[in-house]
């Protein structure tokens, strides 16, 4: 579960160092944001839509991404792979919206006493449990959340996430550790023992 | 190891946990709710909506240097700018852009898309004004024109910068005063069906969670069983416990849901409410709009433009409170506040391609097209352009009139305004002005025209202009009809 690579373009060099990301592309001008939106507008929506719990606002987040990117296609050098490049704009784009939402004016539910743990096969368990997972997931901070929308959610190595945030693995790691601990209280109901 | 180092290596997904786990039951719990966690993780996210990276893709500006398989704009079939006017609210072009009109912004998105394409129309059709007069008779004032033209505009172009400002004024008429009432505009009439379609979509989803405890009802099939094996009596009491303590979290779940959702469908009903006296108050009180804009561009040497433009849109509300129109990019790509009576947008409009609204030709060829057009010179003697001696004519062309300065010493176009007035069904007028200042001429270009106009909702959408605006009118919250400080018309 932690850290497949199922999105990712640049892989990890074997023996390099951790950090080290193969650029997918050996780009040499102008990027073609046209097909990278056609290629990777999916993502990155999935990645807002984690990152605000909102499909519109998700969609508005997509297409101002795709918008700065065509502004700035001239400095993409392809030092990172176009998707991180794409996903730290985007990133960029969902944190401006978080600074300018006001604060929620709704509390959370109470999670219903005990623990969510829904049996394989019990689809009803898991719809409940996805509903209030996402709930907990709109209440962490901004850090936690997109460390774990990138690792947990969209599936990114814990490097290239660590590479697209601008922090060290060890940071990475830390957030999320919090977002978990945090999802795993609100799902035990605040009673993490 | 401690639990808080234990539960680091399981969230890590590190090994080293187990000895400890052995040991310590509150932590398999919390092991066990953090497998729920990362097992749930990958579908808290829905798959992205169908067609989204073709909506997104057609919304970006088309760029310069066509990418790979990109259109060529230089030989592209057909230029590709039209603007409606007159339909209801203001001029209104069809707008590429996937939530328009499916939410509030749609309004303004429209709004600004149409003006400032209102206002490149009236720029783009004065040169065609101008170039119109190059091939007269040398003793007539146009010759001096003609000589300019050869200045920017040649079969072997190459890049000249240009500077644009200019201004586009829309009246419409006042309801209750002498003209016919006024139509509610199209947009807004929109927001209030898409608001009615998401009022009736949240009464079926509470219809549908109405249905669901009653099939909750068939685990009661769970009790034979216990008639039916003595020997597992205990072990199905427990399972029934567990069965009656998720039935008992689902129907909380289910009627906090269906709680959230009568929550939203009165705020729903609010809004609808709200939105309606708006949609009143807009038709009967919005008269006019300004537009003022002004940007820089380039023509490259095959010919096509490119241009970044700043607008200010102005409209009269009979409102004096404070309207926050939430802006969808951190650049202030569109700002709106309705302070005073006034509602103001403001912001960059960038990726304006005039090449993109022409087809690049050969002067020669445009003045062979436009030879036949006609009209008086008038020479409006000399005057300085950016420390160039100039020399002005202007020219009367139907119901546009343009001023076209040229070099002295040179013989080179190095401004153009233009002043156009155009009518409209309904009674809209609008009367713009438009002005180019050309720079860095260094030897010929090609001056780009139209040679024909289509409606965009004609073209497909990879040929549409880069209508991107993208603007969210956020009613809850703290956004809404609040106290603020006036702002006077200027």
């Amino acid at each position: 579960m932690h850290g497949n690579n199922a999105v990712q373009e640049g892989g990890e060099v074997p023996g390099a160092p951790p950090d080290a990301v193969v650029p997918a592309v050996a780009h040499t001008g102008p990027v073609d944001v046209g097909a990278l939106a056609r290629e990777h507008a999916g993502v990155v929506w999935r990645f807002a839509t984690g990152m605000l719990g909102d499909a519109d606002a998700a969609e508005e987040v997509t297409q101002d991404t795709f918008l700065r990117a065509h502004r700035a296609r001239d400095s993409f050098r392809g030092e990172a792979s176009p998707l991180t490049w794409l996903l730290s704009i985007a990133r960029n784009v969902c944190v401006d919206r978080l600074r300018r939402r006001s604060p929620q004016s709704v509390p959370l539910d109470a999670v219903p006493e005990g623990a969510l743990r829904p049996a394989p096969g019990d689809p009803a368990g898991q719809a409940v449990a996805r509903r209030v997972l996402a709930d907990g997931l709109q209440h962490l901070a901004a850090a936690e959340r997109e460390a774990f929308v990138l690792v947990d959610v969209l599936g990114f190595g814990g490097a290239e996430a660590a590479r697209l945030l601008g922090v060290p693995a060890t940071t990475l790691r830390s957030r999320r550790h919090r977002a978990h601990a945090q999802l795993v209280e609100h799902i035990l109901g605040g009673d993490p023992r | 190891m401690t639990c808080q180092q234990a539960r680091q290596a399981l969230s890590a997904g590190e090994p080293g946990a187990q000895a400890h786990l052995a040991g310590c039951a509150a932590c398999r719990r919390w092991a066990d709710a953090l497998a729920t966690v990362t097992a749930t993780a990958p579908a808290l996210v829905p798959p992205a909506p169908t067609g989204l990276a073709d909506r997104v893709a057609a919304a970006l500006p088309p760029a310069v240097t066509p990418g790979p398989g990109g259109p060529d704009p230089a030989t592209a079939p057909g230029p590709a700018v039209a603007a409606r006017t007159g339909e209801g609210g203001g001029s209104q072009p069809d707008v590429p852009v996937a939530a328009a009109g499916a939410s509030p912004p749609g309004r303004w998105r429209g709004a600004v898309a149409g003006l400032t394409a209102a206002a490149t129309l009236v720029a783009v059709l004065g040169i065609a004004a101008v170039v119109s007069r190059f091939d007269q008779p040398p003793s007539d004032p146009a010759h001096v024109l003609a000589a300019a033209a050869e200045g920017v505009a040649g079969p072997d172009g190459v890049p000249v910068r240009f500077d644009i400002e200019g201004s586009l004024a829309a009246r419409f008429p006042v309801p209750g005063a002498d003209a016919p009432a006024l139509p509610s505009p199209p947009a807004l009439e929109g927001e209030l069906d898409t608001l009615r379609d998401e009022l009736r979509r949240f009464r079926e989803q509470m219809e549908r969670f109405g249905e669901l405890p009653g099939r909750l009802e068939g685990f009661g099939r769970l009790d034979d069983l216990q008639r039916v094996e003595e020997r597992l009596r205990q072990e199905l009491e427990r399972g029934l416990d567990a069965r009656d303590r998720f039935r008992r979290e689902l129907q909380g779940e289910l009627e906090r849901a269906a709680g959230q959702y009568r929550a939203g469908i009165a705020r729903l009903e609010d809004e609808l409410a709200r939105l309606s006296g708006e949609v009143a108050r807009f038709a009967g009180t919005l008269g006019r709009f300004d537009v003022d804009f002004d940007g820089s561009g380039a023509v490259d040497g095959a010919g096509r433009s490119r241009a970044s433009i700043d607008y200010r849109i102005r409209a009269p509300v009979d409102d004096a409170g404070r309207l926050e129109v939430v802006t969808a990019d951190g650049d202030t790509f569109v700002r709106t506040a309705v302070t005073g009576g006034w509602v103001l947008l403001d912001g960059p409009y960038e990726g304006f391609r005039f090449g993109e609204l022409s087809a690049p030709r050969d002067l020669r060829r445009v003045l062979d097209r436009l030879r036949d057009t006609d009209g008086p010179v008038e020479d409006l003697g000399g005057r300085s352009v950016d420390g160039v001696r100039t020399r002005g004519f202007r020219l009367a062309a139907g119901p546009a009139t343009v001023e076209a300065w040229v070099g002295v010493d040179d013989d080179r176009l190095y401004e153009l305004s233009e002043t156009r007035r155009i009518g409209g069904p309904g009674g809209l007028e609008v009367e713009g002005s438009t002005t180019f200042r050309f720079r860095d001429h260094g030897a010929p270009v090609t001056v780009a025209v139209p040679t024909s106009w289509v409606p965009l909702s004609e073209l497909p959408p990879e040929r549409r202009p880069p209508f991107s605006f993208s603007a969210r009118i956020d009613l809850g919250g703290s956004a809404g009809i609040a106290p603020g400080p006036a702002v006077p018309p200027s």
